[in-house]
């Protein structure tokens, strides 16, 4: 990279909001690997911050650049493009202030891009491991999780949900071509929102497990910030068909108020004149929550959840539609038509890759000979099926019913049909204890399979 | 029935089966590059020489062979955790009075992959048989607890035993040669406090020995699952492995507490020793990692009557665990499960009245269950009772 010797590489633009405490920590974090990294300078953004923030910083001296912009409460989205409007690196590094970077933190993200210019760089910040037995807290565990397994998986394949700004770097130049966060998405989804637009100009997504910030969720989310978190997400998922109708299918917002049951009919009607009970639902719902954990009401716990994040995300989508709210979801079933790319296995897995490879398809359709044996999906705002994804689609159970029986066939002799009726490929995938415990004693009755 | 129990490499099977006189069929573990995979039950009456062994065992094998199977010829390693280091462990071993057992125990364990150091807790022993066969093993190391009880020995195991993990496996199971590092595999993740394997049938020579394993054995199934809170209700730890097989860090006794003293074989409560303990991790958040290719071979109860000693103590045991939960802990959740259990059990107690002859077994199961759990909530206290007195 080009730059002059004191201009900084990168530039780490932390937005804060009150978390004096965390944002010392993470500033912490960084300045242990200020002298053996790459050069970088640190933007926090403190956005409506009544908590002596400010005198905590101005009473810091860090080994790298620290700018300080101050705005009064405009959300994460424009406090981040504040911040880059102030810094000024090449490569912009966007970290929460609820994530402390570990060890060699800024230079995984440098690395990254070396290797891949022009690349978004989704670095990882999974919980911080603090067990706790409380529901909310294991749900909230799980999601983050699965998250970060998820991109870690063999042949992941990036849609703009993989995009979250809590721990992402691209290049300045990138940035501006895309045009930054769209200030609409004022509190949530700002990160999804710019994955599509990244995603639909081509951008490739990289996972960098190596960039490893821990997040500090058991401090930052509780009950009640989900529930408000909920209806910010149904603010703007309501936002997003609006501005991206391919997506509108796939958000929850469009999805559940066009159902054409009763329930769905009476949310239609109800919800637009709730407003009044918005606060009262906020408030009192992590205390009925608390309540049912405390009587081992483990179900009705459950069903509670999901109706109260439900309330306030379709709460927020229906105060983000206003006199749009009647037509919404209409039009647009996110039929697209894509001619899919024909694939035949028989002809060999190398090839089948390399075919891949070569054509980039939206959509794949597997064969062996004249069998079919998966679809490979279109989906919008995702990356182009490649040959490293194909090996990891054959092995999930759905295909592996389909694949085993040809494979069998050539392996074993006898009949495709034959082997098709193995009772065995049912239990593909399952791994639930009873289910198996099941499968082992129809093991032990004469006959099976046969 | 008499069954054989054979351990057969995918790639290098035999050309056929033996077929020894006596034997009804074989239970087969599958293996795959050496790994443990699945298993196949094979029947001698059904079985045909001529046809390839390979077809007739992927015919009886179940789906966790096909997965293993099918990823293997579409070149996908296999998922298995790459640890980033590996802990420190040590092998516990809690015996009384089964010295041809322990022996055969011990000849496992010196053939493992690796070699651990190793304790034998003598638990209130009545001959120097324990000690005598210890002797004969230099690097093995001997110890004694006095006090009778499987968690007065499982807590000993914590103090005398050096390293960041303790490794239990029962005297009369013999482990696999990766047992221990597949089960050190998984402990990576420090929300992982406890890992647990597979256990296989050494032998199934006796009806008995048959109809344990017919109900499900040890066996919980041939996939890796993590387990927490949200998988499964921290009651159903069992679920998650058994104290046949298993490895726990040594931190977790000072998160949790130790094992039960009230609990466990050789109490009043019969059982439960273990899943008390998974219960209690799996409750405060932390992570259970069920690892099939650790496994190990258990030799089951040879008579009925010690089968059916064996039902009533699970049962036993796990009235013991919600008496405990219920009442010292004032856990809600504990009536909600024994209400549960009512639910299932006295249809079942129906179903098994109007049978008649009750199949193959001397005992009707859900009797013998219904007797254990019934037993359960006094052993509890009177077990607890003798172990504060102690």
């Amino acid at each position: 990279m080009d730059s002059l010797p004191d201009t900084p590489v990168i530039s780490v633009i932390i937005p804060s909001h009150n978390r004096q405490t965390l944002l010392a920590q993470v500033l912490d974090a960084l300045a242990r690997q200020a002298d053996v990294t790459v050069r970088f300078e640190v933007v926090v953004v403190l956005d409506g911050c009544r908590d002596g923030s400010p005198a905590m910083l101005a009473g810091r001296s860090d080994p790298f650049p620290l700018r300080i912009v101050e705005l009064p409460g405009v959300g994460p989205a424009m406090a981040r493009n504040a911040g880059v409007t102030e810094a000024a690196g090449e490569l912009l590094l966007f970290l929460d202030d609820d994530v402390i970077p570990t060890e060699g933190f800024v230079a995984a993200h440098a690395a990254a891009h070396q290797s891949r210019p022009g690349a978004a760089v989704l670095g990882a910040y999974p919980p911080e491991p603090v067990a706790s037995g409380d529901r909310f807290r294991l749900d909230s565990r799980r999601w983050w999780t699965a998250h970060f397994d998820g991109l870690a998986a063999r042949g992941h394949r990036f849609t703009y949900c993989d995009l979250l700004t809590g721990n992402l770097s691209l290049s300045r130049a990138l940035w501006e071509e895309v045009g930054g966060l769209d200030s609409q998405f004022a509190k949530a989804r700002e990160d999804w929102e710019l994955g599509v637009r990244l995603m639909e100009h081509g951008v490739p997504f990289i996972y960098a497990p190596q960039a490893l910030g821990w997040h500090q969720e058991h401090l930052t989310t509780t009950p009640g910030s989900a529930l408000r978190r909920a209806k910010e997400e149904g603010r703007s998922d309501a936002l997003m068909a609006l501005k991206h109708p391919q997506l509108a299918h796939l958000l929850a917002a469009s999805r559940q108020l066009r159902r054409p049951n009763w329930t769905s009919r009476l949310r239609k009607l109800l919800l637009p004149r709730l407003g009044l009970f918005d606060g009262a639902v906020m408030a009192a719902g992590p205390k009925m929550l608390r309540l049912l954990e405390r009587a081992g009401l483990v179900g009705p716990r459950r069903w509670l959840d999901r109706q109260l994040r439900l309330y306030c995300y379709q709460r927020g989508s229906i105060e983000a539609l206003g006199r749009d709210f009647a037509r919404f979801g209409g039009e647009g079933t996110g039929g697209v038509a894509v001619q899919p790319l024909d694939l035949d296995l028989a002809q060999g897995i190398e090839r089948a890759e390399a075919l891949l490879a070569e054509r980039r398809p939206a959509t794949v359709r597997i064969r062996h000979g004249d069998r079919e044996i998966a679809v490979l999906p279109y989906a919008p705002a995702a990356e182009p099926w490649n040959a490293h994804h194909l090996r990891s689609q054959l092995v999930q159970p759905h295909v592996i019913r389909k694949l085993a029986p040809v494979l069998a066939a050539s392996a074993f002799g006898g009949g495709v049909a034959e082997w098709d009726k193995l009772a065995a490929l049912g239990m593909v995938g399952v791994t639930d204890f009873t289910a198996q415990l099941h499968e082992s004693q129809r093991q032990w009755m004469r006959l099976v399979g046969r | 029935m008499r069954l054989s129990v054979l351990d057969l490499d995918f790639d290098t099977l035999p050309e056929q089966l033996d077929q020894p006189e006596g034997y009804d069929g074989a239970v087969v573990l599958l293996r795959l590059d050496g790994l443990p995979c699945g298993q196949a039950v094979v029947w001698y009456d059904q079985y045909d020489p001529d046809i390839p062994l390979a077809r007739q065992l992927a015919q009886a094998a179940n789906s966790s062979f096909w997965e293993r199977w099918v990823a293997r010829e579409m070149g996908v390693p296999a998922a298995e955790p790459i640890p980033h280091r590996q802990p420190s462990v040590a092998i516990a071993i809690c015996t009384r009075e089964r010295p041809d057992d322990l022996k055969r125990c011990l000849d496992g364990l010196l053939a493992m992959s690796i070699q651990p150091p190793i304790v034998v807790v003598d638990n209130a022993p009545r001959t120097d048989a324990t000690r005598d066969v210890v002797a004969q093993y230099p690097s093995v190391r001997y110890v004694v607890e006095p006090r009778p009880g499987l968690d007065y020995a499982r807590n000993t195991a914590f103090d005398q035993a050096e390293g960041e993990i303790i490794a239990f496996i029962d005297d009369d199971a013999v482990p696999d040669a990766d047992w221990i590092s597949c089960l050190l595999r998984n402990f990576d993740d420090p929300l992982v406090m406890a890992a647990t394997g597979l256990t296989m049938a050494l032998e199934l020579e006796s009806e008995a020995q048959v109809a344990f394993q017919k109900l499900g054995g040890f066996g919980r199934g041939f996939k890796r699952v993590t387990y927490d809170a949200v998988v499964i209700d921290p009651f159903d730890s069992w679920k998650a492995g058994a104290g046949v097989n298993f490895a726990v860090r040594r931190s977790a006794a000072d998160i949790v507490g130790r094992f039960d003293l009230a609990l466990g074989a050789g109490t009043t409560a019969q059982a439960g020793d273990e899943t008390d303990f998974f219960r209690r991790l799996l409750a405060a958040g932390y992570k259970i990692v069920y690892d099939p290719q650790a496994m190990n071979w258990h030799r089951h109860r040879r008579s009925m009557e010690e089968l059916e000693r064996q039902i009533y103590g699970y049962e036993c045991g796990s009235f013991a665990i919600l008496t405990k939960a219920l009442l010292f802990e004032r856990n809600p959740r504990a009536l909600a499960r024994i209400v549960r259990w009512w639910r299932y059990q006295i249809p079942a107690l129906l179903r098994s009245a109007r049978k008649t002859g009750g199949g193959h077994l001397p005992f009707r199961i859900p009797v013998v269950q219904t007797r254990g759990a019934c037993a359960g909530p006094g052993g509890y206290l009177r077990a607890r009772q003798k172990a504060r007195q102690a």
